[in-house]
């Protein structure tokens, strides 16, 4: 039999089972046998010393009644001592004695020590039993292990024990554990010899069935197995019959199907090939694709950056001109529009704020409600918007502005998306236009007025010799020119009668006017210088 | 004389009261085959020397006296019942007559085994009158002395009878004497006169000086004297002294004591050093070992009468303190220390 097999493992479990119940057992009944010994010997010797205490105790009870301790205490001491010697030495070598030691260190009742003998101060059990006065403890004494009970005395200082060897102690609880060993080994024993006998039938099927499949692991599926059993092996022998049958059955299936799986595998081994380069060639391309596209969406990232930066560029550019300009498209939205614009048309804060929400008719409506013709600006704004042509106008307000206004198409890639409209607020230059004009007036009237006086001087120079002659006639002169200061007031006031009348007529050809003006006026007054000189 | 009529007559009563209740006892015990023992008191139940003797009978039956006052007797190898004269109290002699009468009608009806007599008036007016020489065996105990005054010993009466146990308590006092002069002293009575001469004649004591005196003051003169005329001195009862002069007498002696001084009945021993008693249970324990030996078959005649030994020892501690003796370690063995008023 082999030492690893199922029968030599079972028999050592069941073996071992059995050693280890019983030694458990063997030693809870030592262990538990002691402990209630334990307790009954310390019950009875408590009792017995308990006894030697009466004793004492009524002693020393006698001897305080003789009210001359002093005198019998010795005496009183000594019968006690007999007393309890006589009664508890009754052998001579008795293994379970009473003993009394002095706490001040000598001997005072034992079975082979003299009385005073003080020996026992060596021993560390007697300062055990001075320091605790009453308990038990296990000491050794002469090479014998024993237990020791003890308690004082106190009126004596007498410490009363009684010494128990443990083999005396324990004798039997030893003879039980023996006797307890014993029968346990019988019983497994016994045990033993019977359970192998059920054990090696009980694994015998087992066995066959190990060496069968020994045979079969060796590739001998014939092998004949027999198993007569209807227990569990039995069914197990059945299955590994069916099983090897099975198995069989599969070999010979496997080496079929293998032949189909090498093909399968050696066809997919060239499409996996196939697929390997065309894998390659993918990311190849995957790679090419993907440097393009992180190219062009550089290339867009740069573009989307310079046109934010156009943008706001723009946007500066709209906000920092003086001109009011809105960006209209051509399905009415307003795209752009900048503060200057809301600011020269006054336009409503809810207007400014919704301006690129709103369409623009609803802005122009804002801007017509302001201009002097507020049909004429929004036919010419409908008229503008009709047309891919650029258009300038000037719109007088109500307020006595003055705007001029420039509209160019707003064309992107060919095509009209919208209108850009420029307001610019021209008031100021109309005005200094028209003062400018004034004062060209006045000059040219300061001029003339000049040249007729140095013209005057020369004349009276030239006629300073003559001067004789005319202070005659200076009275005279005087007389006359009367009348023709007058004339000349009514000129004057003529003159710039119709100068007025001129500028207001002939406004829309101003320059010319202002030449025929001039014109006229040089012709009006070489008539009336040579009457001058006719009258002098 | 009309209180003596009405006491003869409650104890008339108590008797027939007895008697029934024996009848009654004795017919519930019918198929009782234990052998009967009856136990005739001549005195009550609380008197001292009485009780121990029950209990001392009690103790050797194996019986004990319920708080009923009935026997029980149950694991006793005897039946056992109690019949008490009381004498003590009825000093006079028609009473006991007429309560030996009384026994001896119990006895006829009950029919004891044996029947124990303590004291000398159950022996007087039972035994000797109605019993010696009867079928009946008798056991007396606490006789006095002698008892060849009732007729004893006889074939069918044995006994113990009680001495003084002076002579061992001479030999206890020598121990602890200075001399060997032995002296008495005690009221002058009959009964002291008695005492003295079995002392001498029955005990063998030589007395150095007897004197029996009739006051306290002679007493206590003669004490006095005494303590150089003798080394060891008897005290017998002093009755003069009475219970206010009781701690005045105490003081004296503790006072004038020099020499041993003794006695044999325990109530002195407040006046004196050491105490022989004698000892009521030894008469009755020997008297129920006796009782038991009749029974199983032994002859009363061939038991012979004895007298007690055994003594109680009393040692006056307070007293030997002041008289600093020391006591030998044998006497103080078995010795009842007295410790005085204070104990």
């Amino acid at each position: 039999m082999k030492f690893n097999s199922i029968t030599m493992k079972l028999f050592m479990l069941v073996a071992g089972t059995f050693f280890v119940a019983m030694s458990c057992v063997i030693m809870l009944a030592d262990y538990q046998l002691r402990k209630t010994i334990d307790d009954k010997e310390r019950e009875v010797y408590v009792e017995k010393l308990q006894t030697i205490h009466g004793a004492l105790a009524r002693t020393h009870q006698r001897l305080v009644k003789t009210m001359m301790v002093e005198a019998y205490e010795a005496d009183f001491k000594n019968q006690i001592i007999e007393a309890l010697r006589k009664d508890y030495y009754l052998q001579e070598k008795q293994p379970i004695y009473p003993l009394i030691v002095s706490t001040e260190g000598f001997v005072v009742l034992h079975p082979t020590l003299p009385v005073g003998d003080k020996s026992i101060q060596t021993l560390p059990i007697y300062h055990d039993m001075v320091r605790m006065r009453s308990g038990n403890l296990n000491y050794t004494f002469n090479d014998e292990q024993k237990w020791i009970i003890f308690n004082t005395f106190e009126p004596w200082n007498w410490i009363v024990a009684y010494a128990v060897p443990l083999k005396v102690k324990y004798a039997h609880a030893v003879h039980f554990r023996n006797i307890l060993i014993g029968i346990f080994l019988s019983i497994t024993l016994i045990s033993m010899i019977v359970l192998s006998f059920f054990i090696a039938r009980f694994t015998k099927p087992i066995v066959e069935l190990t060496r069968a499949s020994a045979d079969i692991a060796a590739g001998n599926l014939d092998q004949h197995i027999v198993v007569s059993q209807k227990d569990e092996i039995g069914v197990l022998a059945k299955s590994f019959i069916s099983m090897r049958n099975a198995v069989k059955e599969k070999i010979e299936e496997l080496a079929g199907k293998n032949e189909n799986l090498q093909l399968e595998i050696e066809e997919r081994k060239k499409a996996e090939e196939a697929l390997n380069t065309l894998k390659e060639n993918l990311e190849n391309e995957v790679v090419k694709k993907t440097a393009e596209v992180h190219d062009e969406l550089a290339e867009r990232r740069r573009a989307e950056a310079a046109l934010r930066q156009n943008e706001g560029l723009l946007k500066a550019t709209i906000e920092s001109t003086v001109e009011g300009i809105i960006v209209v498209q051509q399905t009415g939205r307003i795209l752009q529009a900048n503060q200057r614009f809301f600011e020269m048309w006054h336009a409503p804060s809810e207007v400014q704020a919704r301006a690129l929400f709103l369409e623009s008719c609803a802005v122009f409506d804002v801007l017509a409600s302001q201009v002097k013709d507020p049909a004429l600006f929004t036919e010419k704004i409908r008229c503008v918007h009709l047309t891919q042509e650029a258009s300038f106008d000037v719109v007088p307000l109500k307020d006595e502005r003055v705007f001029e206004r420039y509209s160019c198409p707003l064309i992107q890639s060919g095509n009209v998306t919208g209108r850009v409209w420029s307001f610019r607020d021209i008031s100021e230059r109309v005005r200094s236009e028209e003062q400018r004009l004034n004062l060209e007036r006045e000059l040219s009237q300061s001029r003339k007025l000049e040249s007729i006086g140095t013209l005057a001087a020369g004349i009276a120079h030239e006629i300073n010799t003559p001067i004789q002659f005319v202070n005659d006639n200076v009275k005279f002169l005087e007389d006359s020119f009367i009348a023709f200061e007058n004339v000349i007031k009514k000129q004057k006031e003529l003159f710039i009668s119709r100068i007025s009348d001129l500028k207001r007529h002939a406004w829309p050809n101003y320059k010319d006017a202002n030449h025929n003006r001039l014109c006229l006026n040089r012709l009006q007054v070489v008539p009336f210088l040579c009457k001058i000189m006719q009258n002098k | 004389m009309k209180r003596k009529m009405f006491t003869r007559h409650v104890s008339s009563v108590l008797c027939v009261i007895s008697f029934i209740v024996l009848i009654i006892g004795a017919a519930v015990a019918a198929d009782d085959t234990r052998k009967k023992v009856l136990y005739v008191d001549s005195y009550h139940a609380g008197y001292p020397w009485s009780y121990d003797i029950t209990r001392a009978l009690l103790t050797i039956f194996k019986a004990t006296i319920e708080d009923n006052n009935t026997i029980d007797d149950t694991h006793s190898p005897v039946c056992l019942n109690i019949v008490r004269m009381d004498t003590k109290l009825h000093t006079d002699e028609e009473f006991k007559q007429q309560a030996a009468v009384k026994v001896k009608e119990i006895i006829e009806l009950w029919h004891p085994d044996v029947v124990i007599a303590s004291d000398d008036n159950a022996s007087k007016y039972v035994i000797a009158p109605y019993y010696k020489d009867s079928a009946i065996p008798f056991v007396f105990c606490g006789v006095n002395w002698d008892v060849s005054a009732y007729g004893f010993p006889c074939k069918n009466v044995t006994g113990m009878i009680e001495v003084s146990l002076a002579d061992q308590l001479v030999t206890a006092m020598r121990q602890v004497a200075l001399g060997d002069r032995v002296g008495f002293l005690g009221a002058d009575n009959i009964s002291n006169h008695k005492e003295v001469e079995n002392y001498q004649t029955k005990l063998g004591i030589a007395f150095e000086k007897v004197v029996f005196v009739n006051d306290y003051e002679t007493w206590k003169a003669t004490f006095l004297q005494l303590q150089d005329d003798v080394d060891m001195l008897i005290m017998a009862p002093p009755s003069f002294i009475k219970n206010e002069g009781k701690q005045d007498a105490q003081a004296f002696i503790e006072q004038h004591s020099r020499i041993i001084t003794g006695c044999v009945e325990a109530w002195i021993l407040p006046y004196a050093l050491i105490c022989y008693a004698k000892s009521p249970f030894e008469q009755g324990r020997w008297a129920a070992q006796t009782a038991l030996k009749i029974l199983e078959g032994t002859s009363p005649a061939d038991i012979s009468i004895v007298t007690n030994s055994d003594a109680v020892v009393m040692l006056n501690m307070p007293l030997a303190k002041k008289m600093k003796v020391a006591f030998p370690m044998e006497l103080m063995k078995d010795a009842t220390l007295y410790e005085g008023n204070a104990a």
